[in-house]
């Protein structure tokens, strides 16, 4: 016997709006575009201890500092973009 | 409690007024109001900082659809209602927000393509309630009338359409228009009975709740970046 999904009132949660939507309408562009997104910075005033921590980590893990604090910021829910998670570091070429 | 998100694919239809003035409105009836500002101008949330003088409620600037799907979700349960204002094309955070709604406004004029537009928006929002396996119901509320032959037309439009459309609609008056600069919403006159119609039949169709005892300080009004 086939199941019947019944119809549901609760909202769905951000990831299955996100999904969703994506899926119905796969060809819309994002409200902003890509290239607003510009780099910028962000200045943090920390202990030295703290960035010896942070240094220390992201050696050992094979990261860059940044993507070591942006990868504890994404796993906390926080909506880091996809580009900031990876290493950009510029390198010579040859 | 209620996401009520205000779309259409098109631009002017008077997205952005209605917004103000359901927020204004609601919050001055002493409801806790958050506003989302999906649209990148971010005209509904400057108005709300710089413009505003009523009852206070809570306003968020974002455009991206991800973190407004969050501030969707973080938000909704600390709400009366949550008010979202999207921008005039089709776009990401439109689809997100229409998704996540309990119900879908579309503000449109009388032209051929603010009706067609409507319906495309219309159309998009049962397609994302089909996926979503939710009931969020829409409806056009006709903005900017004038009592012609235009205005009759294109209500006739919409229902050969099959489009669902308000009773109440919104005149073409100056009220609506020095509102962006006054920050006052109208209380009196025929704006001020066009407002309390509208509140009345969006609550008559459930889409509204009725107001509460607890009322917000007045005046002065909050702004959050989004977080």
């Amino acid at each position: 016997m086939r199941t019947l999904k019944p119809r549901t009132t609760a909202r769905p949660t951000a990831a299955e709006a996100l999904r969703i939507a994506t899926v119905q309408a796969p060809s819309l562009p994002p409200t902003r575009a890509v290239l607003a997104d510009r780099s910028t910075t962000l200045n943090l005033r920390l202990r030295m201890s703290t960035v010896e921590a942070i240094t220390a980590e992201a050696r050992q893990r094979g990261l860059t500092q940044k993507q070591l604090v942006c990868q504890a910021l994404a796993a906390a829910g926080v909506a880091i973009t996809p580009s900031d998670l990876e290493d950009r570091t510029p390198r010579r070429r040859g | 409690m209620p996401v009520l998100t205000i779309a259409s694919s098109k631009g002017g239809p008077g997205k952005t007024t209605v917004a103000m003035l359901l927020a204004g409105s609601l919050a001055e009836e002493g409801l806790r109001i958050v506003a989302l500002d999906a649209d990148p101008t971010q005209a509904f949330a400057r108005w709300a900082a710089n413009a505003y003088e009523g009852s206070a409620f809570q306003s968020y600037a974002e455009a991206d659809e991800t973190r407004l799907a969050h501030l969707i979700d973080s938000t909704a349960s600390n709400a009366d209602v949550v008010i979202v204002d999207t921008a005039g094309f089709g776009n990401r955070a439109a689809a997100v927000a229409m998704t996540s709604a309990d119900a879908v406004l579309v503000p449109a004029l009388s032209g051929e393509a603010d009706v067609t537009e409507a319906e495309k928006t219309i159309r998009l929002a049962e397609g994302l309630a089909r996926a979503a396996r939710r009931d969020i119901p829409t409806a056009i509320l006709l903005n900017r009338v004038r009592r012609t032959q235009l205005a009759r037309h294109a209500a006739q439009e919409i229902e050969t359409a099959g489009l669902t459309r308000l009773e109440t609609s919104l005149s073409d008056l100056v009220a609506y228009g020095e509102l962006s600069y006054s920050g006052r919403i109208p209380t009196n006159g025929t704006a001020g009975a066009e407002i309390t119609a509208l509140l009345a039949e969006l609550r008559q169709r459930g889409w509204l709740p009725h107001a509460t005892a607890h009322r917000q300080e007045p005046a002065i009004h909050r702004r959050h970046e989004a977080p």
